[in-house]
C-alpha cells in the first residue's frame, strides 16, 4: 500500500491497549438484556481475537530508522502518495522468502534474497536491463592491469560506507574472496575466484591475478554478488541468516518478521542519488493466486509473479495498475541427441518446425512482441544478439524437409519415412507436468508428422527427466543421452562464453546430445580467452552461425518475466538479468 | 465432579502418550534423506557419506531408541529446528498457534451463537419459511468448497471497498505490516483482516451447528417433560429458553469441542487463501519442504490441542449434565 506511513513503533509498546481507565466505568449490576449481551459477546470476540498475541510481529532485527516519521497511520486509506515532507512507502509482494541475507552461500542463492539484498549490500558492478554493465560500488568497471597474465583491479568508491560509518573496504572483498576461492567453500559462485590470487592494494582496492594463459574472461562480474560486512566478524554461512547486520546501499534493513514481512528504510550513509521512497516493505505471499487481488485492493503495490496467461489477463483488467512483460535470458529449445538423430534428420526437423506458430501459441498470449529466438548464445534484448537463423529455417517448409530426408536415402513408408528397415520414429522427452512444455511437445509432434517424422512423447515427472538426459551426476542416476529429442531451458547471461563452451563443447558433461563440431570448439575456446568483449561477441556469433549448420539444438523462445505495479510508482523497470526488478530501487518515485 | 475430572485427566495423559507415539511414527517411518541417498550412492565413496549422514541424524539407531531420545528432547522443550530456515520448531509453533487460534476462536464463537439461534428458531417453527430457507442455506454452505467461498468473499470485499471508498476488508495476512495506530486504528486493521477468513469458516461451521441444534431441539421439544411444562401453563418462551434449550445445547457442546480441536489443524485452505501464517500454512510448508522436525512438532501440537479441547469439552459436559459425571 502506498501510503503516508506510519509512526515507527517503539519496541515493546502495546498495540492494542484498552483506552478506558477503570475509574471511568460506572458499575451497573443489573442483568444485561439478552440482545445487548449478544452484541457485547460478538464485539468482545472480535476484539479479543483482533487484539490477540502480537508476538509474530516482533522484529528479528532492527536498525535505527533513518528518519523519525511523524504522520498518523491511515491503514485503511486508499493508496495515495504522501504529501511533501512526509515519509513515503511502497509494499512489494514476493512469492518467495529469502532464507539468508547472504545470498552468496550455496544453499541460499535465491532470487528472492537477491531482490531484497541488492538494495542493501555493496556490489562492484551492476548489470543493466540490456545486459550492459555500470559501476555501482566500484569507481569504474574493473580495470585490466595486465592482459597476460591477467591482472584486474577492483577499486571501491571512496565515499562508500556501511550504515555504522565504517568504510566499505578491501577487507570486505577479502572476506568475500576467502569464502569463495575454494570449490569446497559454501559459496554459490566460486568460478573465477578458484584459480585467482588476491592482492590487497590499499583500503579500497584489491587485485586478482590469474595464471598466464588462463585469463578469466568473466572478471567483470566478480565481487558483484551483494557482499556482507566483514568487520562484524560474523560467520559467512550462518551469521546473516536472519539479520543483515548493516546496509551500505540506498536502503538498510529495519525490521524482519520471518514468514511475514521485511522492511527496508533509507540509509543515511548511501553515497548516491535517492532513494526517493522512505520505506520499502516486502510481504511474503507464497500463493501466487493471492497476488492480483492484493494488488487490486492496494495491500501491495508491486508484484513479480511467475507469468501465467490468466494471471496476466486478470491484472490487465485492474485499473490504476501498469505492467510489463520482459523476455529474459531463460530460453527453451529442442536439444537433439546427435548419436540417434543424424544431421539430415535434424535439418529436416528444423525445416518442418513452425517456430513462429509455437511462439504464437505459447508466448504471444503474454505479449505480441514475442519472437522466435534466433541465437543459442545471446538472447533477444542483448546488444550482442544477432538473429543467426538461416533463411532455410526462417519459415516452415515441409517440402524442403522431405527433400532433405529423401536426398539422404529415406523413403516414405506409408505416413512415415524409413531407411534400412528402420522407421523415422523418435522419442521426445521433457519435464512432465509442465503444461507449457507438454503443449510445446504436442505442437512439435503434429508439425513433424506432416513431414513424415513420427514423434512419441515419453516424459518423466518434473526434474526426474534430467537423470536419463544428463547422466549419473543427476537424480535419479542413469546413463546419459536416453532421449532423441528433449525440451528444456538454458539460462543465458551477460558474459556467456564459458557457459557456451560447457554446453556445446565436445565431451562436456553439460552437452547431453554429444554434439561435436571442431570448428565450433575452436571458436568457443578462443572466446573464453578473449578479453575484448566486442571481439568475444563476434566469435560467439560466428560459432552460433556454424551451429545452425550442424544443429545441436533448435532454440525456440525466451521465457517472459511479468512485473505489475501501482501506476503511482515511477521509474520502476524490470531487469531480466539476475539483478531483477529491484535493481534500481533507489530511483523509484511516487507521482504527485 | 472432582473424581470425574481426575478420571478424564488421567485418560488424557494416556492419550497424550499415544499421540506422541503416533506423531513420531508417522514421520520417523519416512526416510528423510531419500533424495540425498539416491544421489550419494551413485557417487564414488557415497556409501560412507550416507552412513555419516545417517549417524548425524540418528538414523542409525533403533526406532525405540530414537523415540526415547525424541521424548527426552521434548521433555526439555526441544522439538528440533526447521531444516528449511534453521529456526526452532517451538518458535515456529509459538508464532503460528496464536494466529490460528485467533481465527478459530472468532469463527467458532460467532458460528455457535448464530448457529444455536438459527437451530432453535428452525426447530420451533419447523417447516416454516425460516426453517426451509435456513435448511437450504445450510446445505448450500456445507457443500461449498472452502477455497471457492474464500475467493468469492475476497472479491466481494474488494468491491465493497471500492464502493465505500476506503479499504475496510483486507485479503492477505493477519495485520498490516508496520502499523502503528491508536486503539481504534489497530482494532479496525485487525478486524478488517479477520472478517473475511472468519466468515469463510463461519459459513461452513454455521451450517453444521445450526443443523445439529435444530435436530437436538426437535428431540427435546417432543419430550414428556416439555409437554408437562406446557400443560402446567409455563409460558412458551420460558419453556423454550429454560427447559428445552438448556438440554438441547448438550450435543452442540460436544460437536463444538470436537470441531474446535480439529479446526486448529484444519484451516489449511483458509490460511492459504488469505495468506495467514498459522498452523495450516506451517503444516503445508513443512510438507512441501520435507521439513521433518516441523511436521513432527506440528502433529504433536495439534494432537495436544485436540486432547486439551476434548478434556475441556468433557468437563463442560460433566458440569452441564450431572448424569455424565455420575455414570
Amino acid at each position: 500500500m502506498i501510503s503516508a506511513p506510519v509512526t515507527i513503533r517503539e519496541q515493546g509498546s502495546p498495540t492494542c491497549a484498552f483506552p478506558i481507565a477503570w475509574h471511568d466505568v460506572k458499575m451497573d449490576m443489573r442483568p444485561i438484556p439478552w440482545k445487548h449481551g449478544l452484541v457485547i459477546l460478538l464485539t468482545s470476540t472480535l476484539l479479543a481475537t483482533a487484539c490477540g498475541n502480537d508476538d509474530s510481529s516482533t522484529p528479528a532485527s532492527q536498525q535505527p530508522a533513518a528518519q523519525e516519521p511523524t504522520a498518523a497511520p491511515e491503514a485503511t486509506d486508499a493508496p495515495a502518495p504522501a504529501p511533501d515532507g512526509e515519509p513515503t512507502s511502497v509494499v512489494i509482494g514476493l512469492e518467495q522468502e529469502l532464507t539468508n541475507f547472504n545470498n552468496l552461500t550455496a544453499g541460499d542463492s535465491l532470487l528472492a534474497g537477491r531482490q531484497v539484498i541488492r538494495a542493501v549490500w555493496p556490489a562492484c558492478v551492476r548489470t543493466r536491463p540490456d545486459f550492459s554493465f555500470e559501476p555501482y560500488f566500484c569507481e569504474t568497471l574493473p580495470t585490466i592491469i595486465t592482459d597476460d597474465p591477467l591482472v584486474v583491479e577492483y577499486r571501491l568508491r571512496a565515499d562508500a560506507n556501511w550504515s555504522d560509518g565504517t568504510p566499505v573496504s578491501s577487507d570486505d572483498m577479502v572476506f568475500y574472496f576467502e569464502n569463495c576461492n575454494d570449490p569446497e567453500d559454501d559459496c554459490a559462485g566460486t568460478s573465477g575466484f578458484d584459480s585467482a590470487e588476491l592482492e590487497v592494494v590499499d583500503d579500497k582496492a584489491v587485485r586478482l591475478s590469474w595464471p598466464a594463459g588462463q585469463p578469466f574472461v568473466e572478471y567483470i562480474l566478480l565481487f558483484s554478488g551483494p557482499f556482507p560486512p566483514a568487520h562484524l566478524g560474523r560467520d559467512w554461512s550462518e551469521g546473516f541468516r536472519t539479520d543483515a547486520g548493516l546496509g551500505a546501499g540506498p536502503y538498510m534493513v529495519d525490521e524482519y518478521n520471518p514468514g511475514s514481512d521485511l522492511t527496508l528504510v533509507a540509509n543515511p550513509t548511501w553515497f548516491g542519488e535517492g532513494p526517493h521512497i522512505d520505506e520499502v516493505t516486502f510481504r511474503f505471499i507464497s500463493d501466487v493466486g493471492n497476488l492480483p487481488l492484493a494488488l487490486e485492493n492496494g495491500e501491495v503495490d508491486v508484484i513479480y509473479p511467475q507469468p501465467q496467461v490468466d494471471l496476466v489477463a486478470q491484472i490487465d483488467g485492474i485499473g490504476g495498475v501498469d505492467s510489463s512483460i520482459t523476455f529474459g535470458p531463460t530460453w527453451e529449445h529442442i536439444t537433439f541427441n546427435t548419436a540417434t538423430v543424424p544431421e539430415e534428420v535434424r535439418r529436416a526437423i528444423a525445416s518442418a518446425l513452425d517456430r513462429e506458430l509455437i511462439v504464437t501459441a505459447l508466448m504471444r498470449p503474454f505479449s505480441e512482441s514475442a519472437q522466435p529466438l534466433g541465437n543459442r548464445i545471446f538472447v533477444n534484448g542483448q546488444a550482442q544478439y544477432v538473429d543467426n537463423t538461416p533463411a532455410e529455417f526462417q519459415q516452415r517448409d515441409v517440402a524442403a524437409a522431405r527433400a532433405v530426408l529423401e536426398a539422404a536415402g529415406w523413403v516414405l513408408d506409408g505416413d512415415v519415412y524409413a531407411k534400412d528397415g528402420r522407421q523415422l520414429s523418435l522419442r521426445i522427452r521433457t519435464t512432465g507436468g509442465n503444461d507449457r512444455r507438454e503443449q510445446f511437445q504436442e505442437l512439435v509432434q503434429n508439425q513433424l508428422a506432416e513431414a513424415g517424422i513420427r514423434i512419441t512423447i515419453d516424459n518423466l515427472p518434473g526434474g526426474e527427466i534430467f537423470g536419463p538426459v544428463f547422466g549419473s551426476t543427476n537424480d535419479p542416476p542413469g546413463p546419459p543421452g536416453d532421449f532423441d529429442l528433449v525440451i528444456f531451458a538454458w539460462v543465458g547471461g551477460p558474459l556467456p562464453a564459458t557457459s557456451a563452451l560447457q554446453v556445446f563443447g565436445t565431451g562436456s558433461d553439460s552437452n547431453p546430445g554429444a554434439y561435436a563440431d571442431d570448428r565450433v570448439n575452436d571458436l568457443l575456446a578462443e572466446a573464453t580467452f578473449t578479453l575484448d568483449l566486442d571481439r568475444q561477441a563476434e566469435l560467439l556469433n560466428q560459432a552460433d552461425a556454424l551451429m545452425w549448420e550442424t544443429l545441436p539444438n533448435t532454440p525456440v523462445y525466451q521465457l517472459p518475466f511479468f512485473l505489475a505495479w501501482n501506476d503511482k510508482i515511477q521509474n520502476i523497470q524490470d531487469n531480466p538479468t539476475s539483478e531483477s526488478f529491484t535493481w534500481n530501487l533507489e530511483k523509484w518515485e511516487l507521482a504527485d | 465432579m472432582l473424581g470425574y475430572a481426575t478420571r478424564k485427566l488421567l485418560i488424557s495423559v494416556v492419550v497424550l502418550f499415544f499421540a506422541t507415539l503416533v506423531a513420531f511414527l508417522l514421520v520417523a517411518t519416512v526416510d528423510p534423506i531419500a533424495e540425498q541417498r539416491v544421489f550419494l550412492l551413485s557417487q564414488p565413496g557415497g556409501a560412507e557419506q550416507v552412513e555419516r549422514l545417517e549417524a548425524s541424524l540418528g538414523l542409525d539407531k533403533p526406532l525405540v531408541e530414537r523415540y526415547g531420545l525424541w521424548l527426552g528432547d521434548l521433555a526439555t522443550g526441544d522439538m528440533g529446528t526447521s531444516t528449511d530456515n534453521g529456526r526452532p520448531v517451538t518458535t515456529l509453533l509459538g508464532e503460528a498457534i496464536p494466529v490460528t487460534l485467533r481465527l478459530v476462536i472468532a469463527a467458532t464463537v460467532v458460528s455457535v451463537i448464530i448457529g444455536v439461534a438459527v437451530g432453535v428458531v428452525s426447530a420451533v417453527r419447523q417447516y416454516g419459511a425460516f426453517d426451509n430457507i435456513s435448511t437450504f442455506l445450510a446445505f448450500l454452505f456445507f457443500a461449498m468448497p472452502v477455497f471457492w467461498l474464500g475467493a468469492v468473499l475476497k472479491d466481494l470485499g474488494i468491491r465493497f471497498n471500492d464502493w465505500w471508498g476506503r479499504r475496510i476488508f483486507f485479503t492477505i495476512g493477519e495485520q498490516s505490516p508496520r502499523l502503528d495506530a491508536d486503539f481504534w486504528g489497530t482494532w479496525a486493521d485487525r478486524a478488517g483482516h479477520i472478517i473475511l477468513p472468519a466468515l469463510t469458516l463461519i459459513a461452513i461451521q454455521l451450517a453444521a451447528t445450526s443443523r445439529f441444534q435444530r435436530s437436538a431441539m426437535l428431540d427435546v421439544l417432543e419430550s414428556d417433560y416439555i409437554r408437562t411444562a406446557r400443560a402446567k401453563g409455563v409460558p412458551r418462551r420460558r419453556v423454550i429458553t429454560h427447559h428445552a434449550l438448556r438440554n438441547a445445547l448438550l450435543p452442540v457442546v460436544s460437536y463444538t469441542g470436537l470441531t474446535f480441536g480439529t479446526l486448529i489443524g484444519g484451516t489449511v485452505v483458509t490460511e492459504v487463501v488469505f495468506n495467514w501464517k498459522g498452523m495450516g500454512r506451517l503444516f503445508l510448508d513443512s510438507l512441501l519442504n520435507g521439513d521433518v522436525s516441523v511436521t513432527q512438532g506440528w502433529l504433536l501440537a495439534v494432537g495436544i490441542s485436540v486432547i486439551i479441547v476434548n478434556l475441556l469439552t468433557d468437563l463442560t459436559y460433566g458440569f452441564l449434565d450431572p448424569r455424565v459425571r455420575d455414570g
